[in-house]
């Protein structure tokens, strides 16, 4: 038994020694809440929430291969959701230029500046689905295994999903470009 | 609706993060809902209980009797089991270690000393030459609400190896499959509790041991004795000081110290960007093969066809319409999916005609008439029989030539990128390898420089200073400075123990090494042999329903093997031990 697991069965028992993994995850959580909303306070409520979630249901909490982390992100995708449908809070995506030149390396193209309202507008318009793994991959910099823990999907699914958005924003990018 | 956009909206700093956690408030949050809960599943319960009692009181008096006496009794027991706050300690220590840390005798355990100390303010205890620092608002209460005013901390410490035997903690680490015995150089014991309700450690607190010992080596590491796993964790480090040296700003070794130096950093970025590289090239790979598109389809191969149907004879002006150029004289005749056939169809000069592939790809076709306004559309099959049947197959066969060489292509382009992909993999992890073990090297270069400071520092150490293993504790129970040891190689014998004329089975059953502080565990309960070092200063020592017996180290040494097994003479203690005392000097301690 890995020391995680060891802390998440004396959480089981105890709430107290639900403390350890509350300090290791909490500011992976609010990173992964805040990348989706734009107010900060909301965030720092719903990662709460996220932690009073999980601290109710532990007892249900089984590692039968999905790590602790994988089931923590699901929960603050379900309450982010919630927060949206309860609107609470505005769905955000959140950028910086260096993650758009990843996303471009990614596409075999070459990244200008003026790109940025383009893809941004592109990205905006992608179903809710995608518009995760784009955040998740390039945003958030995770590999595909944890992708796919993380969505429920099989790594191979999560790489085929997101080579035919990559596709279809290339060719999208590429005829704007010709028309021009 | 869609979402809205920020670029480089600035980061949240780290400081504020950590300001906004809040452990305490999420356990009282969750105390509440979770009180909440009881109380509305209670009102619900009672609900039931007076819809059942209407019901059955219409049936018979005995019936209704029953059930307010069954009524009572559960509601007794639920009042139990919503006040179950008050634990004595005495009984949970009990609880907790039943089976799991038995002393080995119920008199010669080692025990606790009973200190006092505020939890709202703090405090220090002196325990012979130990300080143990506690600092203010370090205590909370099952519930998690914080513990105010006096409580009672329980602490003992065991460091000879009659210590450890008394106490019945267990000092076996397994690590990797192989079961591993405790050194010590010192363990301690502490427990908390305010009117007999047992405390814990607030998450986030810290109470600071300074164990007085007399082990300076820097070889322990730090464990604690987790009760509800039954096992040791590692917790790092202690700090070894001397009563006239201030603590080091070298502080532990730990894992996580080694892992921030620098050059440690600088190759786990470079081990982090190869991974990012090698997803990029499956990615890239997985494109190119994608793109791959074989622009032949494979051709259906044309049967002979007996119809006895009217058909359809194309008449084809090669030049004007070189593609239907295989169909001139190839007779078509309309399938019976047709709704709207009739043999009028035949009698009609049709001034135009369309064929183009029907819905069954190379097996059928789509026939247009047009003659003036009038237009009919058919689904017809061609009639292959003889001459034109031959040369459909022919046809067919050119086009499957084309198909298979069309396939091969494709079949060698995705090989060749597979090719690559697995080359540039091989590579990368060819790179990854030789940084794993840049790596490890650099990892033992550094262990070997921060030790090499820690022991430069002790080298002025005079005889008489008193030495200080110092740790920060963050829950109560046992913690140990220990090294993990290996039963010492030996021959494999089959034992006989015993004490007079009366054979010993042992209940607990130790092998203790003198020239350490080390006791090893050879059997709870069943065992038949194990294996005699053949030097070094040993004893055995076992206990049975409370009676401790010692084969000290000179009978140890003298025991001979008789038919095969080796006889091992114990002296029993006292008979009955009646402290550590007196089995630390059975022991020759």
């Amino acid at each position: 038994m890995s020391q995680e697991q060891v802390h998440v069965e004396a959480a089981k028992r105890d709430p107290n020694f639900f403390a350890p993994l509350y300090n290791k995850y909490y500011k992976q959580i609010f990173g992964y809440v805040y990348q989706r909303m734009d107010d900060k306070e909301t965030a720092f409520d719903v990662t709460s929430q996220v932690f009073l979630k999980a601290l109710t249901n532990i007892g249900k909490y089984e590692f039968k291969g999905v790590p602790f982390a994988s089931w923590l992100y699901r929960i603050a995708q379900s309450e982010v959701y919630q927060c949206f449908r309860d609107k609470k809070a505005k769905r955000t995506v959140n950028a910086d230029v260096g993650d758009l030149k990843f996303l471009f390396e990614e596409i075999e193209e070459s990244y200008y500046e003026d790109y940025t309202p383009k893809v941004m507008k592109l990205i905006k318009e992608l179903p809710e689905d995608e518009l995760k793994l784009i955040e998740m991959r390039f945003f958030e910099k995770r590999q595909f295994k944890e992708i796919a823990e993380i969505m429920d999907i099989t790594e191979n699914n999560a790489k085929v999903k997101l080579y035919r958005i990559l596709e279809r924003i290339k060719k999208t990018i590429t005829k704007k470009n010709n028309s021009k | 609706m869609e979402p809205k956009i920020n670029i480089n909206r600035p980061k949240v700093d780290d400081a504020e993060i950590e300001s906004r956690k809040n452990f305490q408030d999420l356990v009282n949050r969750f105390k509440n809902e979770s009180l909440q809960k009881a109380r509305r599943d209670l009102r619900l319960r009672r609900l039931k209980k007076l819809v059942y009692s209407t019901v059955i009181a219409g049936a018979t008096v005995f019936c209704t009797v029953t059930y307010i006496n069954h009524s009572s009794k559960t509601k007794d027991d639920n009042k139990t089991a919503l006040d179950k706050n008050k634990i004595n300690v005495e009984e949970l220590t009990e609880k907790k270690s039943n089976k799991f840390i038995k002393p080995i005798s119920e008199k010669a355990n080692v025990p606790y000393n009973n200190y006092k100390v505020n939890a709202t303010h703090g405090g220090t205890i002196t325990h012979n030459k130990s300080k143990i620092t506690v600092p203010a608002g370090s205590f909370v209460k099952k519930s998690g609400e914080q513990v105010q005013g006096e409580v009672d901390i329980k602490y003992r410490e065991m460091h000879d190896q009659a210590d450890i035997i008394a106490s019945g903690i267990p000092m076996t680490y397994d690590s990797a499959g192989t079961t591993y015995h405790f050194e010590s150089a010192g363990m301690i014991d502490m427990q908390g509790s305010q009117n007999g309700e047992e405390i814990f450690i607030k998450p986030g607190k810290e109470i600071k041991v300074e164990m007085a010992s007399s082990e300076e080596s820097t070889r322990f590491n730090l464990y604690a004795l987790d009760t509800v796993s039954r096992k040791w964790i590692l917790k790092g480090k202690d700090k070894v000081t001397s009563e006239n040296h201030t603590a080091t700003n070298a502080g532990n070794i730990t894992e996580e110290k080694i892992n921030k130096t620098p050059s440690i950093v600088k190759i786990d970025e470079k081990i982090k960007v190869i991974e990012v590289k090698k997803d990029s090239v499956v990615v890239a790979t997985d494109k190119k093969i994608a793109a791959l598109v074989v622009k032949v389809s494979e051709p259906a191969k044309p049967k002979e066809t007996k119809t006895s149907k009217q058909p359809f004879i194309l008449d084809v002006d090669p030049i004007e319409h070189p593609e239907l150029n295989a169909f001139s004289s190839v007779p078509f005749v309309a399938g019976d999916e047709n709704k709207n056939y009739n043999k009028e169809m035949h009698e009609v000069t049709w001034t135009d005609a369309k064929l183009s592939d029907g819905p069954k790809k190379g097996e059928n076709y789509t026939l247009d008439l047009y003659s003036g306004s009038r237009r009919e559309r058919l689904i017809v099959y061609p009639v292959l029989t003889g001459r034109s049947l031959d040369k459909a197959l022919k046809e067919y066969q050119k086009k499957f030539d084309q198909y298979q060489v069309a396939v091969k292509k494709r079949t060698e382009e995705e090989e060749k990128y597979k090719k690559a992909q697995a080359e540039k993999l091989a590579e990368y992890v060819k790179q990854q390898e030789k940084l794993t073990a840049e790596r490890l090297k650099e990892v033992i270069a550094v262990r070997k420089k921060m030790e090499e400071d820690l022991n430069k520092q002790f080298n002025t150490l005079q005889q008489d200073d008193q030495i200080y293993r110092t740790f920060q504790v963050s829950n109560f129970g046992c913690w140990n400075a220990d090294c993990p040891n290996s039963m010492p190689a030996g021959t494999k014998v089959s034992v006989i123990l015993t004490s007079g004329n009366t054979v010993l089975k042992p209940q607990k059953f130790f092998l203790v090494d003198h020239s350490k502080n080390l006791v090893m565990t050879i059997g709870q309960e069943k065992f038949d042999w194990f294996s005699y070092p053949a030097s070094g200063d040993y004893s055995l020592c076992l206990s049975i329903d409370n009676k401790v017996y010692v084969c000290n180290k000179e009978k140890f040494r003298s025991s001979k093997v008789s038919n095969g097994k080796m006889f091992f003479e114990f002296n029993a203690i006292n008979p009955e031990v009646a402290s550590v005392g007196d089995l630390r000097k059975g022991l020759g301690i």
